[in-house]
C-alpha cells in the first residue's frame, strides 16, 4: 500500500502540511497583527507559543517527508527503468495523465530536496516575521519541487515547473533583504519568460507523437521516442531549442545567469539554500530527463555551443566571484561556476561525465547550501554581508569557522570531500569525450584553480588574521540548533568524499542503461566507468 | 416549410429566460415596498432567487435543451448554448452578491438595479441562443441598454455619468454598424439565419464582396462589445467610471455573450475562412499586444483590468482563429472541438478570475470610498491576509501561471492554436504572457511585499463579497489542478 502510493504521499505531504498549518493556526486578530508587525525586524510578532507551535509543526511535516524519502531510497531497486510508478487520469481533454515515478536520475534529487527542506525549515526558526505564511510557502515549495523531479508526464512536469516560481516569488519578496522586490520580480519574470516558449514546444511534441507520457518519451528506443525521432530534424531542432532555453535559464548557463545573483543575494537564507541547492538542479534534470533522451541528435549537434557556454560560465563565474565585496554574492557567482561544470559533464555525452554531473548536482546542493547557511549565520549576527566588515573570526567564533572551512574545502573540490569526486568525474568524462575533449577540459580545469583562489581568499579575509573589528570580538558562536543544521551537511561532505560508491550505485544502472544516449547518433561514444570494465575507447 | 410546431416545447426551451423576466417583473412590482424595507439585500436576494430558478430550469432541460429549435429556427439549443448560459447565470449570481453593500452605502440599493441586471443577463443569454443575426442584434441591445444605465446608476457620480454616456454613444455606433452589416448580409444572401447562411456558404452561392463587407461589419460590432482592440477604446473609461459591481458584471457578461456569437459564427461560417481568418488573426495579435502593453502602464486597477480584458479577448480570438484554421487545413474534427471547448473553458476561467478580482476590490471597498488604485492595496496582506492571498491566486490565474484555471484555459487555447498550426499566434500568446505577468505580479507585490499601507478602513467587510472572493479563489486553484471536474459541463461543446 505504502509502496503503491509512496511518491504521491511524498509529493503531497508538504502541501497537506501547509494546508493544515492554515487550518490549525487561523489568522491572528487583525488589530494585534497590525500593531505588532510594523517593523520587519522587530521581535516576535505573535505570542511565542503559537510561533513555536507553527515552527515545530512545519519541522515535523518536513521530517516526515524526509522519512518517506528515506523509505524511497531504501526500497529503491538498483536497476534501470522507472520504479514506484503511479498513474491516474488527469486531463482527459489532452489525454494527459498524472504519472510519477523515479529512476536513478531523480531518486537522489528527491532525497536531496527533502533533506535540504528539513534543514531550511530547521534553520528558519529565527524568522519571526509572518512565520505562518513563511512556513506555508516553504512547504508548498517543497511539494512543487518534488513534483518537478517526479513528474513523468510532460504537462504535469510543466505545471510543477512553473508552480515552483510562486512560493519562491513570495519568499524572496516578503522575507528577502533590501532589494527584495526587484529581485523577486526579476527572478519570476526571467524564469517565466524562459519557460513560456517551452510550453509551445511541449504542446508541439504532444501533438506530434500524440502522447504526453514522459515515462515512455524519455526512454530512447521506446515506441513513442522513435516516433518523435521520425519527424523532420528542423522542427525537432526548434522544439529542442524551446526546451533547452527554459533549462538554460534555470541552470543558469552563461549568458542567462543574470537573475541568479540578485535572487540568491536578496532571498532569505533558507530561500537561497533551496534556490541553489535544489532549484538550479531542476534545469540540469530537465536536460538529462528531456533534452538528451528526446532530442539526442539535436543535443549532439548543439553540444559545441553548450560546452563553450559551460566553460565560459565556469571561468566567468569564478572570476566575477573573486571580486565580490559581498559574501553572499560571491557564493552566488560560485554557483554559476559550479553549474558550468555540471553542464560540461552533461554535454560530454559520456557515462562518467553524466554521473559526475549528477553527483556534482547533489554535492553543490550540500556544499553551497552549507555556505549559504553559514553566510546567513554571519548575517544574523552582524546584519551585514560585506567581507570587509569581518576579519579574524576564527578567534571569536571557532566552531563557525570550522564549519566554514569544511564547506569551503568541499566547494573548492579538495580530495576527500564530495566536491572532488564530482568534479573529477566530470573532468575525466569531459576529457575522454569527443564532444568536449582535452582542450575544453583543460580550460575548465583552470576554473578549479580559480575557485580555490576566490574561496581561500574569502576565508582568509573573513576568518584568518587578527580580529579587525571590535564588534566581531563578542560575536556569539553557533547555537545548538545551527550546529544541528550543519552537522548532517558535514557528514555528507565526507561521506560522498570518501565512500561515494553506495550513492553511485543508485544512478549507475540508469545512466549506463543501453541507449540512454542513442547509438545511431554517430559521434556518440560510450565510455564506461573506470574500475568496472576498464576505460574503453 | 411548415412543420408541426409544439408551442409548449418551444416555450419550455426559453424557461430559463422566462424565469429571469418573471424575477424582473416581480422586482418591479414590489419596488415600492422593497424600497421601504430596511432589510439590506432584500432585492438582491429576490434577484438571486430568480437566477437560481433560471439555473434550475436550465439544468432540468438537460438533453432536451440541447437539440431544441424554437421560434422558426431563430433560436436553438446546443451544448455551446447550454454551457454559455450556465456561465452567464453563475456570473449573474456573483454580480448580485457584490452589489448590495456597495450600492446601499451610496443610497442606491434599489430594486431597479437588479431589474436591469436580470434583463441584461437575459439579453446575453439570448445572444448565445440566437441562430439568426437579427436575434443576435436584439440580444445585444437588450444586454447593452441595461449596461448603459447600470454604468451611470450612481447618479451623483460625475465619472459614472461620463462613462455611461461614452459607453452609450460608442455602443450605439457599434450597434448601428452591426445592423448595417446584417442588412448587407441579408441583401447579398437573402437570409439572416445563420444555418441558412452556412448552407449557402457551403454551396458557394454567396461569394460577393457585399457579403464579405456585411460580415466584416458584424465582426466589428461584436469586437466592440467584446472589447477587442482596436475597438476597445470605450472599455477603460467605462470600467473606471462604472460602480465596482457594475464593472464586474459588464466586464465578463458582455465579453462572454459576444464571444458566444463569435464562436458560433466562426464555426458555422468556417468554410468561408479564407474571407474572415486573416481579419481574426490580425485582431487577435493586435488585441494581445495592445491590451498587455498598455495594461503595464496602468496604476488604476479598474483600467488595468480593462486592458487585461482586451488582452484576454485577444487570447479568445486566437481560439476563434484556430477554429477556422483547423477547418482550413483540413485538420481532424477533434481539433475544431478542442478550439471550441477551449474557448468556452477560457470564457469560464475569465469569468471566475475577473469576477473574483473585482469581488476583492468590492470586498475591500466595503461601504467606504471605492478602492481602485494600486495604492489602495498597499500592505493588504497584513490588513486582510485572506483577501490578499485570494487576490494573489486570481492574479496568478489571470497571468496564466500554473496551477490555476487561467493556465489550464491558456493551455487549451495553445493546444488549439498548435493543432491548427497557427504557430505565430501560439508564440505571440506565449510571449505576451510574460508582459502580462509584469502587471499582475505588481498587484501581488503591492499587496504582499509592501510593509506599510493605508490604514484599514473602519467599515466592516461585506460578507457576500467575501464569499465571492473565497469561492472564486478556491475555484481558480481547484479547477486549475483538476480541470477534469468541468468536463461534464463543457467537455463536448460541439
Amino acid at each position: 500500500m505504502l509502496t503503491d502510493h509512496l511518491l504521491s504521499a511524498l509529493i503531497f505531504l508538504p502541501l497537506v502540511g501547509a494546508l493544515a498549518l492554515l487550518a490549525l493556526f487561523p489568522a491572528a486578530p487583525e488589530a494585534a497583527a497590525h500593531g505588532a508587525e510594523a517593523d520587519p525586524h522587530a521581535g516576535p510578532s505573535m505570542p511565542g507559543g503559537r510561533a513555536a507551535a507553527i515552527r515545530l509543526f512545519s519541522l515535523v511535516v518536513s521530517l516526515a517527508t524526509f522519512a518517506l524519502s528515506c523509505v524511497l531510497l531504501a526500497r529503491f531497486q538498483l536497476k534501470a527503468g522507472y520504479q514506484f510508478l503511479e498513474t491516474a487520469d488527469w486531463l482527459p481533454m489532452f489525454g494527459a495523465k498524472y504519472t510519477v515515478g523515479v529512476d536513478g536520475i531523480n531518486v537522489l534529487l528527491v532525497a536531496l530536496t527533502t533533506f535540504l527542506s528539513v534543514l531550511a525549515i530547521g534553520y528558519s526558526f529565527t524568522v519571526t516575521k509572518r512565520i505562518k505564511e513563511y512556513m506555508v510557502f516553504l512547504l508548498v515549495l517543497e511539494s512543487a519541487m518534488l513534483g518537478v523531479f517526479c513528474a513523468l508526464d510532460l504537462i504535469l512536469f510543466y505545471v510543477f515547473w512553473e508552480a515552483v516560481l510562486i512560493p519562491m516569488y513570495f519568499l524572496i519578496g516578503i522575507w528577502g533583504h533590501e532589494r527584495r522586490t526587484y529581485a523577486a520580480v526579476k527572478f519570476f519574470l526571467y524564469t517565466f519568460a524562459g519557460s513560456v516558449l517551452m510550453l509551445v514546444g511541449l504542446v508541439a511534441v504532444i501533438r506530434l507523437v500524440g502522447s504526453s507520457d514522459l515515462s515512455a518519451l524519455s526512454i530512447p528506443g521506446s515506441e513513442l521516442n522513435d516516433k518523435l525521432q521520425g519527424f523532420p530534424a528542423q522542427s525537432l531542432m526548434w522544439i529542442y531549442a524551446s526546451f533547452a532555453l527554459a533549462f538554460m535559464v534555470k541552470v543558469p548557463m552563461f549568458p542567462f545567469h543574470t537573475w541568479l545573483p540578485d535572487a540568491h543575494v536578496e532571498a532569505p537564507t533558507a530561500g537561497s539554500v533551496i534556490l541553489a541547492g535544489v532549484m538550479l538542479k531542476m534545469g540540469v534534470y530537465g536536460f538529462m530527463r528531456i533534452c538528451l533522451p528526446m532530442f539526442p541528435l539535436q543535443a549532439m549537434q548543439s553540444s559545441g555551443l553548450f560546452i563553450a557556454l559551460a566553460v565560459i560560465g565556469i571561468i566567468y563565474g569564478a572570476v566575477v566571484a573573486a571580486v565580490q565585496p559581498d559574501m553572499k554574492k560571491l557564493v552566488a557567482y560560485s554557483s554559476v561556476s559550479h553549474l558550468g561544470y555540471v553542464m560540461l559533464g552533461v554535454f560530454s555525452f559520456t557515462h562518467l561525465g553524466m554521473m559526475g554531473a549528477l553527483l556534482q548536482s547533489i554535492n553543490h546542493g550540500v556544499s553551497t547550501g552549507m555556505l549559504f547557511f553559514l553566510v546567513g549565520c554571519l548575517y544574523e549576527r552582524r546584519h551585514t554581508r560585506e567581507i570587509s566588515s569581518f576579519g579574524g573570526l576564527k578567534r571569536s567564533v571557532p566552531v563557525l569557522s570550522f564549519f566554514f572551512l569544511v564547506a569551503m574545502l568541499s566547494s573548492v573540490a579538495l580530495p576527500l570531500t564530495n566536491g572532488f569526486v564530482g568534479e573529477f568525474a566530470i573532468l575525466q568524462g569531459s576529457y575522454l569525450s569527443q564532444t568536449s575533449g582535452p582542450v575544453w577540459t583543460a580550460v575548465a580545469a583552470v576554473g578549479a584553480i580559480l575557485s580555490a583562489v576566490y574561496m581561500l581568499w574569502l576565508f582568509q579575509r573573513v576568518f584568518a588574521g587578527p580580529v579587525s573589528k571590535e564588534e566581531n570580538r563578542t560575536m556569539p558562536d553557533l547555537s545548538l540548533r545551527e550546529k544541528l543544521v550543519l552537522v548532517p551537511l558535514v557528514v555528507l561532505v565526507f561521506w560522498f568524499g570518501v565512500a561515494v560508491t553506495p550513492w553511485v550505485r543508485y544512478m549507475e544502472p540508469t545512466i549506463t542503461a543501453p541507449r540512454l544516449v542513442r547509438p545511431e547518433a554517430p559521434p556518440i561514444e560510450y565510455i564506461a566507468l573506470p574500475g568496472m570494465d576498464g576505460v574503453r575507447r | 416549410m411548415r412543420r408541426d410546431i409544439d408551442v409548449m416545447a418551444e416555450i419550455a426551451f426559453i424557461y430559463p429566460q422566462i424565469a429571469l423576466w418573471v424575477g424582473a417583473c416581480v422586482l418591479l412590482l414590489l419596488a415600492r415596498p422593497l424600497r421601504r424595507v430596511t432589510l439590506p439585500g432584500a432585492s438582491a436576494a429576490l434577484a438571486g432567487v430568480a437566477l437560481l430558478a433560471s439555473l434550475a430550469c436550465l439544468v432540468r432541460q438537460g438533453n432536451e435543451g440541447l437539440n431544441a429549435i424554437a421560434f422558426g429556427g431563430s433560436i436553438a439549443g446546443d451544448p455551446l448554448t447550454a454551457s454559455i448560459c450556465t456561465i452567464l447565470l453563475l456570473c449573474g449570481l456573483m454580480a448580485v452578491a457584490l452589489a448590495p453593500t456597495y450600492l446601499a452605502a451610496r443610497g442606491y440599493d434599489n430594486p431597479e438595479y437588479y431589474v436591469l441586471l436580470l434583463t441584461s443577463l437575459s439579453g446575453a443569454m439570448l445572444m448565445s441562443m440566437a441562430r439568426d443575426l437579427v436575434v443576435v442584434f436584439l440580444g445585444i441591445e437588450l444586454l447593452s441598454f441595461g449596461l448603459y444605465i447600470m454604468t451611470g446608476f450612481v447618479r451623483e457620480d460625475a465619472r459614472g455619468g461620463e462613462a455611461s454616456l461614452k459607453y452609450f454613444l460608442l455602443g450605439a455606433f457599434a450597434s448601428a454598424l452591426m445592423l448595417y452589416g446584417i442588412v448587407l448580409v441579408y441583401g447579398s444572401s437573402g437570409s439572416t439565419n445563420i444555418d441558412v447562411l452556412r448552407s449557402a456558404v457551403i454551396k458557394e452561392s454567396v461569394q460577393s464582396a457585399m457579403f464579405a463587407g456585411g460580415l466584416a461589419l458584424v465582426l466589428i460590432g461584436l469586437a466592440f462589445k467584446a472589447a477587442v482592440a482596436p475597438f476597445h477604446q470605450w472599455s477603460p473609461d467605462a470600467y473606471e467610471g462604472a460602480p465596482l459591481p457594475v464593472t464586474a458584471f459588464m466586464s465578463v457578461v458582455a465579453k462572454i455573450a459576444a464571444f458566444a456569437v463569435l464562436i458560433r459564427l466562426a464555426d458555422s461560417l468556417a468554410p468561408l475562412h479564407a474571407t474572415w481568418l486573416p481579419a481574426v488573426r490580425l485582431l487577435a495579435i493586435v488585441s494581445m499586444l495592445v491590451g498587455n502593453v498598455i495594461a503595464v502602464a496602468q496604476r488604476n486597477l479598474k483600467r488595468m483590468l480593462a486592458y487585461s480584458g482586451v488582452a484576454h479577448a485577444g487570447y479568445l480570438m486566437v481560439a476563434v482563429a484556430s477554429l477556422g484554421a483547423s477547418h482550413a487545413k483540413g485538420a481532424a474534427l477533434d481539433t475544431q472541438t478542442l478550439a471550441m471547448s477551449g474557448a468556452v473553458f477560457y470564457l469560464l476561467a475569465y469569468a471566475i478570475m475577473t469576477m473574483g478580482a473585482f469581488a476583492v476590490l468590492t470586498y475591500i471597498t466595503g461601504s467606504g470610498a471605492e478602492c481602485q488604485t494600486l495604492a489602495d492595496l498597499k500592505g493588504l496582506a497584513r490588513r486582510r491576509p485572506a483577501a490578499a492571498y485570494g487576490m494573489a491566486a486570481l492574479m496568478l490565474s489571470l497571468g496564466g501561471v500554473p496551477p490555476t484555471i487561467g493556465f489550464m484555459g491558456k493551455l487549451q487555447i495553445f493546444w488549439a492554436a498548435v493543432a491548427g498550426r497557427e504557430m505565430a499566434l501560439a508564440v505571440t500568446l506565449a510571449l505576451v504572457s510574460v508582459v502580462a505577468a509584469c502587471y499582475y505580479l505588481r498587484v501581488i507585490l503591492t499587496m504582499c511585499f509592501e510593509e506599510t499601507g493605508a490604514e484599514p478602513a473602519t467599515t466592516s467587510a461585506p460578507r457576500a463579497a467575501g464569499w465571492v472572493v473565497a469561492v472564486s479563489a478556491a475555484a481558480v486553484l481547484v479547477l486549475g489542478m483538476m480541470p477534469g471536474l468541468l468536463m461534464g459541463v463543457i467537455g463536448m461543446v460541439r
